[in-house]
């Protein structure tokens, strides 16, 4: 035998397993007969569990209602409901989603998750009230339930009720606090006319936890109370951990132009450009530092760029403003 | 070979999009707003546009305007003039006058009938029986107290109070001499208070003539006229007795001429208050957050028309 005769034999059997090969389903599903119903049970859960994972999820439900069907433990039926109902809202049904997960309650009426379960889907339904009673349901299993207190607030927060969504999150336990509750909680104080507490609030998450998105609010937080050099700060924390932030760029580079210093403006914008450069706000800013240079052509071609990439009436209208101001120029002091 | 090459580079000219960065929390307008806004603040009064608030009448209503003033503040959006019509000349003389918020949100969550006026059961039971009108020289007193005594030249914001002349119907400015007085005539509501003495003039509430004065406001050419109409809900109201059946048919009269004179302001804040009797002087709070809501939700319309009045040469050199 010839050696390239060998090697296309060899590949020749080796594409021949490949195709008789069963996949791991397949192969469990052939394996010895089950000896009894409840290890036939754990077989079906099993591969319905796989199903899941593998994105199939109609066969998967199929599985879960066959289960669900059969003369089974309480607890069982609980667990197959409740995967039902994962399975419903995964596919964005959420009315049959709350019904399993309503036939799961009914079978256990103190579990704590199932009353989360419904909660949430209300929550996505935008049925706030019975949302909200979900969630105090909860609480009245559990009073120190955080994430309970967190979707109360969450709730409140939705509907503007500000005061309420405060006084949720504030009796959330800080340790369980993520950047969304600390954003969610500035926010609200922020309506209020409050930003000194909004700032807090921000502030003394960022002690243990270092989070763009807190930075951010930070930064911007600062920049409403004009304390510039501190929100100058918090924005340079934000492009070091996200330097792909480009709104972050964006204010540094509105800052510097303020304060006079163009060249960092200007550093900034050419970050914030190669990120994005659809944005007229850029477009109107470097026409601005154009401007303070003396550079009258550069100005008007930025400003005819910024009246095209204009997405607003605002926009657009600064933009025409600044197209006027330089038609009529000659020349641009610096 | 080529052909691959040719496919590779319009494959990454194809995808190059799909790795851009999305910028994120971006609100371009928010952004230009608050950076245009930066650079008006800097400008003296002579270069910033000139703003004039009006304030309309509404009686109890009319406490929303403190919440207004309050965000005002807050967002440090200059006023250059005020002009007031009965309750929002009270109002306008608290924020001329310059008196701290803290104390007007006090003394309107303290106030009384008893203090601004004679009203009350037994006074009302006289007027009816001896057709004598009730007297509110109680709320001159009482504003003159609480903003010092002070005369319209001495006041850190320029005010006009409109009242109206009872005889002819005219709509007359105050703008001198004592500011407690001018709001007293402002205010004083007809068939109920006695008229004010006045020049030869006899003076009712301004809100018979102008009760959301922006056309006085316009008189003084500002660039920019925000106005706060604080209006009744008039399909609402209890027309059960003598008093309600007057108020209403005050109510109806004004509310055309109302949303007349509003077409003509840059900006409209509406606290939603409609619902609130002009004599329930209770519940102050809840009408002050009122006002402070509408306000908030209105300060980028307000940047947004001062921004678009300001001369270029100020917001691009």
């Amino acid at each position: 035998m010839n050696k390239p005769f060998f090697t296309f034999t060899i590949l020749i059997l080796f594409c021949a397993c490949a195709a008789f090969a069963g996949t791991d389903i397949e192969i469990y599903s052939q394996s010895a007969p089950v000896k009894n119903k409840n290890a036939k049970i754990d077989a079906l859960e099993k591969r319905a569990d796989m199903l899941v994972e593998d994105g199939q999820y109609l066969q998967a439900e199929n599985i879960y209602k066959e289960l669900a069907n059969q003369k089974t433990s309480k607890k069982k039926k609980f667990i197959y409901n409740i995967k039902l109902g994962d399975l419903a809202e995964l596919g964005g049904n959420y009315s049959l989603s709350l019904d399993y997960y309503k036939k799961a309650e009914n079978l256990y009426k103190k579990n704590i998750d199932v009353k989360y379960k419904i909660g949430d889907i209300l929550f996505k339904s935008n049925l706030y009230t019975l949302s909200e009673n979900a969630f105090l349901d909860a609480l009245d299993i559990d009073k120190n339930s955080n994430y309970a207190k967190m979707r109360l607030g969450d709730i409140y927060f939705s509907q503007n009720l500000y005061q309420k969504a405060l006084e949720r999150y504030a009796s959330i336990d800080a340790y369980y606090y993520t950047a969304q509750i600390v954003s969610n909680t500035a926010e609200c104080y922020k309506s209020a006319g409050k930003i000194d507490e909004a700032l807090k609030a921000a502030n003394d998450f960022l002690i243990s936890n270092e989070s763009p998105q807190i930075y951010f609010l930070s930064a911007v937080l600062y920049a409403d109370k004009k304390m510039y050099k501190e929100a100058e700060e918090q924005f340079l924390r934000v492009v070091t951990l996200a330097p792909e932030n480009f709104a972050a760029r964006v204010y540094l580079a509105g800052i510097y132009l303020n304060d006079g210093d163009m060249d960092k403006a200007q550093e900034n914008l050419d970050s914030a450009y190669k990120l994005n450069s659809s944005y007229c706000a850029i477009d109107l800013l470097y026409a601005q530092i154009a401007c303070k240079k003396g550079k009258l052509y550069d100005a008007r071609r930025y400003a005819h760029s910024a009246y095209m990439k204009a997405k607003s009436d605002f926009s657009k209208e600064q933009a025409q403003k600044l197209i006027n101001f330089l038609k009529d120029k000659k020349t641009l002091k610096n | 070979m080529k052909n691959f090459i040719f496919a590779l580079i319009i494959l990454s000219l194809l995808c190059s999009n799909a790795f851009s960065v999305t910028p994120q929390d971006f609100n371009e307008d928010e952004f230009l707003i608050n950076f245009y806004w930066e650079k008006i603040s800097a400008l003296p009064a002579g270069k910033r546009p000139k703003t004039a608030l009006v304030l309309g009448g509404g009686g109890a209503r009319g406490f929303a305007h403190i919440g207004v003033f309050r965000v005002l503040k807050e967002e440090d959006i200059p006023v250059d003039l005020v002009v007031g019509t009965s309750m929002g000349s009270i109002a306008g003389a608290f924020y001329c006058a310059d008196v701290s918020l803290d104390k007007v949100e006090e003394l309107a969550k303290t106030i009384n009938w008893n203090k601004v006026s004679n009203f009350g059961v037994p006074s009302l039971v006289e007027m009816i029986v001896s057709e004598k009108l009730l007297s509110n020289e109680k709320i001159e007193k009482f504003i003159s107290e609480a903003i010092g005594g002070v005369r319209f030249e001495q006041l850190k914001v320029p005010l006009v109070c409109v009242a109206t002349d009872l005889n002819t119907g005219e709509r007359i400015l105050l703008r001198d001499g004592s500011v407690a007085f001018a709001v007293r005539a402002s205010s004083t509501l007809p068939g109920i208070f006695k008229p004010v003495e006045y020049r030869q003039r006899y003076l009712i509430d301004g809100g018979l003539s102008e009760n959301v004065p922006v056309n006085v406001a316009k008189l003084f050419d500002p660039d920019v006229v925000i106005a706060v109409a604080v209006s009744a809900d008039i399909t609402k109201n209890d027309t059960g007795n003598v008093f309600t059946i007057l108020m209403q048919s005050i109510y109806i009269q004004g509310r055309a001429l109302d949303e007349e004179h509003l077409r003509s302001a840059d900006v409209v804040i509406r606290p939603k208050v409609n619902e609130i009797s002009a004599v329930d002087i209770k519940d102050a709070s809840k009408t002050i957050e009122k006002g402070f809501v509408a306000a908030k939700e209105a300060i980028k319309t307000i940047k947004t028309a001062v921004i678009n009045k300001t001369e270029e040469k100020y917001l691009f050199e």
